[in-house]
């Protein structure tokens, strides 16, 4: 069975900036996010290091089994662990096999570099020739590949950070001017409204100023009220 | 011949109680429906009992039990009262010509009726009766569907069906069991030598099917550290003959100072053997250790296997000794006993006539001097326990099932 | 790899099948899937209709075709032996899934592997819309609490629905094969089994409804669902003995209550009646009480 791995230091992988679709766009469609809902409580903001703690063995071969199942064959779960000490991602690894029951789990590792918007870490880096080097019994590491944030692809991500750094901004800007009109809104669903709308605009080739961020979101705050106003008196 | 994982076939067993029964035939017939059921059989066990206990023996997941007959606190108060004179009823022993009837179908026609109505009901392919009470039930029961009916026995014939005191000692119930042999269309015994004893129009349809012997690793019985012990493993009751034992032991055990003899079993006989045991002085050469949990280290410990018993059924207790590597000596006549060990190649056979006391403890005393004959016999034992793979026996259990064997089938065995 | 099979019998509704194929397209569970299809004899044209449905989707489906009408529980034997991923889940044409059916259900799963449970043991069945002709759609909740094998007699709480399930192959061989004499409720039948053989069912953490089914009871015949029942009584006699006469009374009078209702939906309304007063016959308090609940609703 074939997985990926994405190393990496907090100061580039930081899930509300590099969220799942991100990887996406970055390596490719092949590799898919590895999302575990299943694991109730376990959904935490920092990938998939739940599976780093030894304390939940269970966890890890769920994961396995789920990692064998819900992916179609054309595509490549992908598992992101952030500051991760290598002794934990070897024994991750040898429980997963275990839980995927599989001979050998094919692993590529992937990590992401970058001179300018983000310090690479060397660290990270020596990590994972470490671990390539590591004999794991079961496990077999194709060559490592590393994405640089100035190649063409990498624009996409900033693009993509960027983009998320605006969705995030003018999202909190809408609850808050919301707020003020005494309606509230979940942040989850403020975030979708903004994407979605933002994403219209584009289309249209419409953009949003960077420092007309609040105004947009105050009228677009009035909009909604008046557009419930209606909807309420028409019954 | 085993079949894929679809559970097409549909056995259903029956016997007439299990739940917390700690019996051979018990063993067996859960051992066999857990190996069935693996081999991708639908398997069913039916019982009749007034108890709804789970059975002794773990059951693989999988199995349907089904207990056919009403739960006592359910029915009302009227029939209870009716129950308890009926069981009274039941206990009479005096057997009057109408009456023994009258009492046969009180004891006995409610599980003919139930078992008919369940079968067809439920439409098994076979069903399989383990021990008499289940095949007469199973044989008399009208049934309109028609499934393959097999029959398995777990005893000498003799004592199955013509000794008065075992199961309904009723003269009907004795004549209705060996009657009901020909409604089967196939007939289970364990050994080759039983296969005599059956009326020749029934011979085509007898199956001989000996118990499984579980097989134990190699290594341990290979690295293992025997003593100086003969034991000696069965129920204390008169059939297995105990008595020659330590009667033999009297006659060699000056000779043979460092050994002793351990007896496991619990019986009727306990007292009486104690008593044997003061009389002749032998209390600190000879144990009656009771019952035990781990029986596999007591095997794994000791030198031989001394089995005094008159017959055998089949001899469980022989084949596990034989898998742990300790070679047997038991009387030339003694059913099973004479079918698994081979003079001289596994173990050795005691003359029956004469002094059998006398003659045990000749042969006992041979091989205890002779560490050298313990290890050979030992050998070939494992090697002879091979044939009584658990698998094997699941073979044999599937040309039950479907009815693949007849008459040069057995021949062939009996040779 | 196919991870899951999706078994669909099939007869004279190619329209019906269509619409359950597209909502198993839009499933976002993302593992490698195929449907079978057997078709149970259906006429020339529908046949060749099922056929263009078919090319239509972008499926993997395998069409498997019978010369005859062998009626329902023949033709999901048929699709238990066509079936070798090592997950299966069923589908009736016309009914259809919503599509997170699939994905909550693996959750599920993999939460049961999480908690150490054995897969093999268990089904995932989920709520699911209950939708009669002409009338809105109504969420039905499935209750795994409690004592499943009563639940399954009595179907209130937890009902005997082949299209909510997901499991593994294993757990399907469990429950056997589907008994050929029940030309109907052959999926109580093998809920049963199910259920007698060690099986267990349990719901996702998704308690939205997953799936909707169209019902009608138009054209079915009632003396026949009420045969079914009796057979079903007979076959799992020993189960019903374990509870008690009491139960089983209360069970035979709902099923009383169902043939009544099937032979009321067919304009049989001397026989509705006779079915009713059967239910009071055997269960009078629980026929009261059907009677009350019926008053209070109107």
């Amino acid at each position: 069975m074939k997985i990926a791995v994405l190393l990496g230091s907090f100061d580039l992988l930081n899930p509300s900036m590099l969220d799942a679709e991100a990887f996406q766009h970055i390596f490719g469609q092949e590799y898919q996010f590895f999302k575990m809902p299943w694991a109730t409580g376990k959904r935490d903001q920092t990938y998939n290091n739940a599976l780093l703690s030894n304390e939940d063995s269970r966890l890890i071969n769920a994961a396995g089994y789920a990692m064998k199942y819900d992916f179609a064959d054309d595509k490549i779960p992908l598992l992101v662990f952030v500051d991760a000490q290598i002794s934990d991602v070897v024994s991750c690894l040898k429980m997963l096999r275990k839980g995927a029951n599989c001979e050998t789990l094919n692993v590529t590792l992937l990590s992401l570099r970058s001179n300018t918007t983000y310090a690479a870490s060397e660290a990270t880096k020596a990590a994972a020739q470490e671990l390539v080097t590591a004999s794991i019994q079961g496990v077999a590491f194709t060559a490592p590949m590393t994405v640089t944030v100035e190649d063409l692809a990498a624009l996409d991500v900033q693009h993509l950070v960027r983009k998320n750094l605006k969705i995030r901004d003018i999202s909190t800007k809408l609850r808050d001017a919301l707020e003020r009109r005494g309606m509230t809104m979940s942040p989850d669903i403020a975030r979708k409204k903004i994407m979605r709308i933002l994403r219209r605009m584009t289309e249209e080739g419409m953009l949003v100023a960077k420092d007309k961020h609040e105004i947009f979101a105050d009228e677009l705050a009035a909009a909604m009220m008046q557009d419930l106003t209606q909807f309420l008196e028409k019954g | 011949m085993s079949q894929p994982s679809a559970r097409k076939t549909r056995l259903c067993f029956v016997i007439d109680k299990l739940a917390m029964r700690s019996g051979g035939a018990e063993r067996v017939l859960i051992e066999t429906a857990n190996a069935l059921y693996d081999r991708g059989y639908a398997v069913e066990i039916v019982t009749h009992e007034v108890r709804g206990k789970p059975p002794f023996y773990p059951m693989t997941k999988g199995i349907i039990r089904s207990n056919i007959r009403p739960r006592n606190q359910h029915r009302p108060r009227l029939w209870r009262v009716l129950g308890r004179l009926r069981t009274m009823l039941h206990r009479n022993r005096t057997f009057l010509p109408g009456l023994a009837h009258l009492q046969w179908v009180s004891q006995h026609a409610s599980f003919r009726h139930r078992l008919a109505k369940h079968i067809d009901s439920v439409r098994p392919d076979v069903v399989i009766a383990f021990l008499p009470p289940a095949v007469t039930a199973l044989g008399y029961a009208k049934i309109t569907h028609k499934p393959r009916l097999f029959a398995s026995l777990h005893n000498v014939p003799e004592q199955d069906f013509d000794n008065p005191e075992r199961w309904d000692p009723n003269p009907v119930d004795r004549k209705l069991r060996r009657n009901v042999l020909s409604r089967f269309d196939g007939i289970g015994t364990l050994l080759p030598e039983f296969v005599e004893w059956f009326d020749p129009a029934l011979r085509d349809k007898i199956l001989v099917m000996p118990n499984a012997a579980q097989q134990i690793d190699a290594a341990s019985v290979e690295t293992t550290k025997r003593e100086s012990v003969v034991v000696s493993v069965g129920r204390l009751a008169t059939v297995k003959q105990h008595e020659i034992l330590i009667n033999a032991w009297s006659l060699l055990y000056r000779d043979f100072p460092d050994w002793r003899c351990d007896i496991y079993g619990v019986g009727p006989l306990k007292d009486q053997l104690r008593a044997q045991i003061d009389a002749l002085n032998l209390n600190k050469v000879v144990h009656l250790r009771g019952a035990t949990k781990d029986i596999e280290s007591v095997y794994l410990k000791a030198s031989i296997l001394a089995h005094p018993a008159e017959f055998e059924g089949f001899g469980l207790v022989i084949t596990e000794a034989l898998s742990h590597g300790v070679p047997a000596i038991g009387f030339e006549n003694c059913s099973g006993f004479n079918y698994i060990v081979e003079h001289d190649v596994s173990g050795i056979h005691v003359p029956s006539q004469g002094d059998r006391s006398k003659n045990f403890a000749v042969a006992l005393a041979r091989l205890m001097n002779l560490p050298q004959e313990q290890r050979r016999l030992a050998t070939a034992g494992r090697e002879r326990v091979n044939d009584f793979a658990p698998d094997k026996i699941t073979d044999v259990w599937e040309q039950a099932i479907h009815g693949t064997y007849g008459r040069e089938n057995h021949d062939k065995q009996a040779n | 790899m196919t991870t899951l099979d999706v078994l669909i019998p099939h007869y004279n509704d190619s329209s019906a099948l269509a619409l359950s194929l597209e909502s198993i397209e839009n499933q976002t569970w993302a593992g490698s899937k195929r449907v079978i299809v057997v078709d149970d004899g259906s006429e020339r044209d529908e046949l060749q209709k099922t056929e263009q449905v078919i090319l239509q989707s972008s499926l993997n489906i395998e069409l498997i075709k019978s010369p005859e009408n062998l009626g329902r529980p023949k033709t999901r034997n048929k699709l238990l032996d066509a079936a070798d991923a090592p997950f299966l889940a069923w589908l009736d044409a016309g009914d259809i899934w919503y599509k997170d059916k699939i994905q909550s259900q693996f959750n599920c799963l993999y939460d049961l592997v999480h908690k150490g449970d054995d897969v093999d043991t268990h089904w995932i069945t989920c709520n699911y819309d209950w939708k009669w002709e002409g009338k809105r759609r109504r969420k039905v909740d499935q209750i795994a609490r409690g004592d499943q094998l009563k639940e399954l007699f009595i179907g209130d709480k937890l009902r005997a629905y082949l299209w909510t399930l997901l499991g593994t192959r294993k757990s399907f061989e469990r429950a056997a094969r589907f008994d050929e004499r029940l030309l109907r409720l052959q999926d109580l039948d093998y809920f049963i089994s199910f259920v007698r053989a060690g099986g267990r069912l349990v719901t996702p953490s998704n308690r939205n409804s997953l799936c909707c089914y169209f019902k009608s009871d138009i054209g079915r015949n009632a003396a026949e669902i009420r045969g079914c029942y009796n057979t079903i009584f007979n076959k799992h006699n020993a189960a019903l003995l374990e509870f008690g006469p009491t139960f089983t009374q209360r069970a035979k009078s709902k099923a009383d209550f169902v043939a009544s209702r099937f032979a009321k939906n067919n304009s049989e309304h001397g026989l509705a009646m006779a079915y009713k007063f059967h239910a009071f016959k055997s269960d009078p308090r629980y026929a009261l009480f059907r009677l009350k609940q019926s008053l209070n609703q109107g």
